[in-house]
């Protein structure tokens, strides 16, 4: 039951974008999207789907991998595309029906939408796809170090965020035991209307639960008996390091942001 | 109805996904039956699929190919019946300890027999018989099950399942963990258990002086297969093969076989260390007397 829960979904192979350093990565990322929010005609909509489908292929993942990321959000974004396409005032009238009418503009903003979140997610899967967890927090934490200046706790926040993710099997795998555990037990989980299952759950829940508190507890103990004192002056064994890829990276993310804004913007700003 | 067998598992295997390399098994090809008044041992190294194996015998997971039959029903047979076995097989994981959650001891023990449709008296009654049969007195009763002491908590999530009246009980390594004093105390028990309600017991552990103090048939798991089955003394008398495999015999045949290899075997065989001293002394009073 707790099985199929996928969270860190890196997909093990070697390419291009994998052995890019994880910041780059995250401000390309952030590049992108506020690209994804400035485009507006079509040649520009085009620019950007050329560039995630080149990245997605320079990924060397397979497309199935990229797309499953689509799945969660697919009801979201028919949503979206529906109000935006039948609720629209502004524009000619294609096709109506009561309240409701289809108009030109209106087909357009959905559309536009419909890309733009999809290019949202895919550029976001590719970086999960690509970096695995860990690296990403190292990544973040170098990223938001200079914020520690104003008394940002990045460091905190990037080791909370890795002992997260490092829990996150074992405790799916705990939840899985406790499962059967209790159904060996006669517990059934399955069956009777919503307030049923929910109390159902307490058997889960609260064994569950004592035992995170007990691995917390026990982490706690181990980092303490290592002398871990917080961030400061402490080193990596792993040091994040910039190479001539990401430099390239950086060029031609560089080279289509300045491509967008001058086919939006014209040369003049 | 009489049953022939009360678990008997026909050719079973048990796939899982692998990462990337299609399906591993956890458990090839394995057949024995479980008979009435058996106590089983299944031993074998970590990862040689012994857990698998209880979780299969037990119905909690259906085998990939082959069946498994409890009491006569098939465990892939319609949900209602496989619920209905539930309670048939009584299984106590690793570490039952981490299963408890209600707030008070008599509660948690009350959990299985009330899923198993019991009235309020009556499943309180069964899990006052059930703790008192895993040795905890009343005075526990109301005693949260978060306070007790660690060997107190694991009989306790044993009194759980005992609760439920099983008519076979397995337990996978129901002794990691303890002291040796909790360990020798939990294996009498079950000994006691077996005599007295549940009418065939299964241990499983990687431990040959576990198996060899209380078990009289002895299953060898390695690698998912089941290496060897039968009575205990006959699996034990394969020590190199058993040596092979990474087990080991109990000490006390180990102690015969060195015996025997200075010239004085052992009068008869002996599994238990009470057994060997007794066969010792009998040795010594032919020679001596």
């Amino acid at each position: 039951m707790f099985r199929d829960m996928t969270l860190g979904q890196y997909y093990n192979t070697k390419s291009v974008i994998h052995s890019l350093d994880p910041r780059t990565k995250l401000i390309i990322l952030l590049a992108y999207m506020v690209m994804l929010f400035v485009i507006d005609t079509p040649a520009e909509h085009a620019v950007m789907i050329a560039f995630t489908i080149a990245a997605a292929a320079l990924s060397n993942v397979p497309v199935k991998f990229i797309m499953r990321g689509l799945k969660p959000v697919a009801l979201l974004m028919a949503f979206t595309a529906a109000i935006n396409l039948l609720m629209t005032r502004s524009g000619e009238v294609l096709w109506s029906f009561g309240f409701l009418q289809i108009t030109d503009a209106g087909v357009k903003i959905a559309v536009e939408m419909l890309l733009r979140v999809m290019m949202l997610v895919t550029g976001s899967s590719i970086l999960t796809l690509t970096t695995q967890p860990t690296v990403l927090t190292n990544g973040m934490e170098s990223l938001m170090k200079p914020l520690g200046k104003i008394g940002f706790p990045a460091h905190e926040i990037a080791m909370m965020m890795s002992i997260a993710l490092r829990f996150i099997p074992t405790l799916t795998d705990e939840a899985d035991k406790i499962v059967k555990a209790q159904t060996s037990r006669g517990g059934d989980f399955d069956t009777g209307g919503i307030i049923k299952k929910a109390k159902a759950m307490i058997p889960l829940f609260v064994p569950l639960f004592v035992s995170a508190f007990r691995r917390a507890d026990d982490l706690a103990m181990a980092m303490e008996a290592r002398c871990y004192h917080g961030g400061a002056g402490r080193t990596a064994y792993r040091q994040l390091k910039y190479e001539r890829g990401d430099a390239a990276a950086f060029v031609v993310t560089g080279a289509v942001c300045a491509c967008v804004l001058i086919m939006r913007f014209g040369v003049g700003i | 109805m009489r049953w022939v067998a009360l678990i008997e598992a026909e050719n079973i295997s048990y796939f899982y996904e692998g990462n990337s390399d299609g399906k591993i098994a956890a458990v090839k090809n394995v057949s024995f039956k479980i008979k009435e008044g058996e106590f089983w041992g299944i031993i074998g190294q970590t990862g040689s699929g012994k857990s698998t194996l209880t979780e299969l015998l037990s119905g909690l997971i259906k085998p990939s190919e082959g069946r498994v039959l409890i009491e006569g029903t098939d465990t892939k047979s319609a949900k209602n019946a496989v619920r209905a076995l539930r309670g048939r097989v009584g299984l106590v994981f690793q570490y039952p300890e981490n299963q408890l959650f209600e707030e008070t001891v008599i509660k948690d023990v009350c959990f299985g027999p009330k899923n198993l449709g019991m009235s309020d008296d009556e499943a309180c009654e069964a899990a006052r018989w059930a703790l008192k049969m895993v040795g905890l007195d009343e005075k526990y009763e109301e005693c949260s099950p978060f306070e007790l002491s660690g060997g107190q908590k694991r009989r306790c999530a044993i009194a759980g399942v005992l609760a439920m009246r099983p008519d076979v009980l397995i337990l996978d390594e129901p002794t990691a963990g303890l002291d040796p004093e909790g360990r020798d105390r939990l294996l009498d028990m079950l000994r006691e258990i077996k005599g007295e309600c549940c009418k065939s017991v299964v241990l499983v552990s990687h431990s040959m002086e576990d198996v060899a103090k209380s078990a009289e048939k002895v299953l060898v798991m390695n690698g998912g297969e089941a290496q060897m089955q039968g009575g205990a003394r006959e699996v034990y008398s394969h020590a190199d093969e058993l040596r092979e495999i990474g087990l080991d015999v109990p000490q006390v045949t180990r102690l015969a076989e060195r015996l025997e290899k200075m010239g004085c075997a052992l009068p008869r065989e002996a599994l238990t260390v009470d057994e060997a001293a007794d066969a010792i002394c009998e040795m010594l009073r032919g020679k001596y007397v």
